[in-house]
């Protein structure tokens, strides 16, 4: 399945939410050179379908305007479905280590209150806020232990 | 009728006013005085050529006998003046100066003393008075202010800026020029001549010589990028110091520092922070590579990531929150 970063099925954003949101994804990428971002929007009809989506999605989908050399282990993408009224983050084997499903609820959580009231665009920038937060946090954490690893065993990690 | 009678008043009163006729021995005595009253007017006789008044220089003799008559410094007050190093910088043993103005200029260079590196000691002498010449005015500064805080001595006539000298003490004299005290005492007599009372041209005249110390001071320190020659006396930055003296309210000269310095570092905290910002922009940030095996089939990613359901607000988030962690506990 073919895909770009940003890719509104369901229609939910105007033009200028669309511009905003995909400049925010590609500057998401360029602070997090392995990463990258995306979003996904369609009719799902069933609930449970959300999650299996984005797994799916990743493991199957080729995003054109991602750099090829940022492998979809190293995607996030946010599903978010309309109809069910349902939304949910997925990530790739690279945070596996380092981003929690707690912190991915703690995003999704960010937009809860937009959402309700039909405001797609505005809801999904909070989520992207909201993971850049989380994930420099974890990056400066991952690297604040690395050196206290390294100053402990007195040695390259 | 009436014409007639109008005709015969004229004729009577033609005769009444008659003119008078000169009296030969008053005009003769007249003549004999030098003047007789309208005579150019009326006798048209010839005019007297006048005398040009010619400025006729005064001999040697002449010159010397006014010299004799110049007024000099009081004998009682030469002690006063140059005995010893002023404890004060305005020194007017004389009492030439009104009270006010005397603690006006005191205060204005006490404030200067005490914002800069060198002291400016004013002496004060009245307009055509001339100091006697056994005193030897230029030997003063190195008598009193050899291995002192370096000095600017200024000898002022009051109502004669023109008349006064400004000297430097020795210590400054090797760094500054002859040609720049010249130019100082220059601008100095250029601003006061600008002003039309005797204090206010002193005033003025000092303010000039308190902004020249600046300039001489930086030449001491070494840091002066520019010299009084190449800096014209309308260059100068005298707004600082222009107003010292006068009425109304100025921010004391030993504020003007603490407020440079406080544009300076709000100035260098706002390059901080920027330059902060601009980093922390610029910053990249990276995650070290884990081996994770694959689980599910998935090639990619395995599923993991949380859900949210936004249906109503009833369905609350703590709620969905709770049933997310007890499926995995």
């Amino acid at each position: 399945m073919h895909l770009k970063m940003l890719t509104d099925a369901a229609g939910l954003f105007r033009l200028h939410e669309r511009d905003l949101l995909d400049e925010k994804l590609h500057r998401m990428g360029a602070v997090f050179p392995q990463l990258f971002i995306s979003i996904y929007t369609g009719n799902l009809n069933h609930a449970g379908q959300v999650r299996q989506l984005g797994f799916w999605l990743l493991n199957r989908g080729v995003f054109q305007d991602v750099p090829v050399d940022k492998s979809n282990d190293n995607g996030v993408i946010l599903v978010i479905d309309p109809d069910a009224k349902m939304a949910g983050i997925s990530f790739g084997y690279l945070l596996d280590p380092y981003f929690e499903e707690e912190d991915s609820f703690d995003c999704l959580a960010r937009a809860h209150a937009y959402w309700l009231q039909g405001k797609y665009a505005e809801g999904a920038l909070r989520v992207l806020q909201e993971l850049e937060k989380l994930l420099k946090r974890r990056s400066r954490d991952v690297r604040k232990n690395r050196w206290q690893a390294r100053a402990k065993r007195g040695g390259v990690i | 009728m009436k014409y007639l009678v109008l005709v015969i008043c004229m004729l009577g009163f033609h005769g009444a006013m008659a003119v008078p006729l000169w009296d030969g021995t008053d005009r003769k005595k007249m003549i004999a005085e030098g003047w007789l009253a309208g005579q150019d007017l009326l006798d048209f006789t010839t005019i007297p050529e006048y005398e040009i008044m010619v400025h006729v220089e005064p001999t040697a003799e002449e010159a010397a006998l006014d010299l004799v008559a110049v007024e000099y410094v009081p004998e009682a007050h030469i002690d006063a003046y140059f005995a010893g190093k002023p404890d004060k910088f305005l020194v007017d043993p004389q009492g030439l100066m009104p009270r006010k103005e005397w603690d006006n200029l005191g205060r204005f260079l006490q404030l200067h003393a005490e914002d800069s590196e060198i002291d400016l000691h004013v002496y004060v002498f009245g307009e055509y008075q001339s100091i006697p010449t056994d005193v030897r005015v230029q030997e003063v500064p190195e008598r009193l202010f050899s291995g002192v805080k370096p000095a600017i001595l200024v000898f002022y006539h009051l109502g004669a800026p023109a008349r006064a000298l400004v000297y430097l003490s020795p210590n400054m004299t090797d760094v500054v020029s002859i040609a720049e005290q010249r130019r100082a005492a220059e601008s100095a007599l250029v601003k006061a001549t600008q002003e039309m009372g005797m204090y206010e041209q002193m005033e003025e005249f000092l303010v000039q010589i308190s902004v020249r110390a600046y300039w001489m001071e930086r030449m001491l320190a070494g840091t002066a990028s520019e010299t009084m020659d190449k800096k014209p006396a309308s260059e100068v930055k005298v707004a600082e110091i222009k107003g010292a003296g006068k009425k109304g309210w100025r921010l004391p000269l030993c504020l003007r520092d603490v407020k440079a310095y406080g544009i300076a570092g709000v100035a260098g905290l706002l390059i901080l922070v920027f330059g902060f910002v601009w980093l922390r922009s610029r910053r990249r940030y990276t995650f070290p590579e884990v081996p994770v095996e694959a689980r599910l089939g998935g090639e990619h990613a395995a599923g993991v990531g949380a859900i949210m359901s936004f249906t109503t607000s009833k369905h609350s988030l703590s709620e969905q929150r709770d049933q997310i962690f007890k499926m995995w506990d």
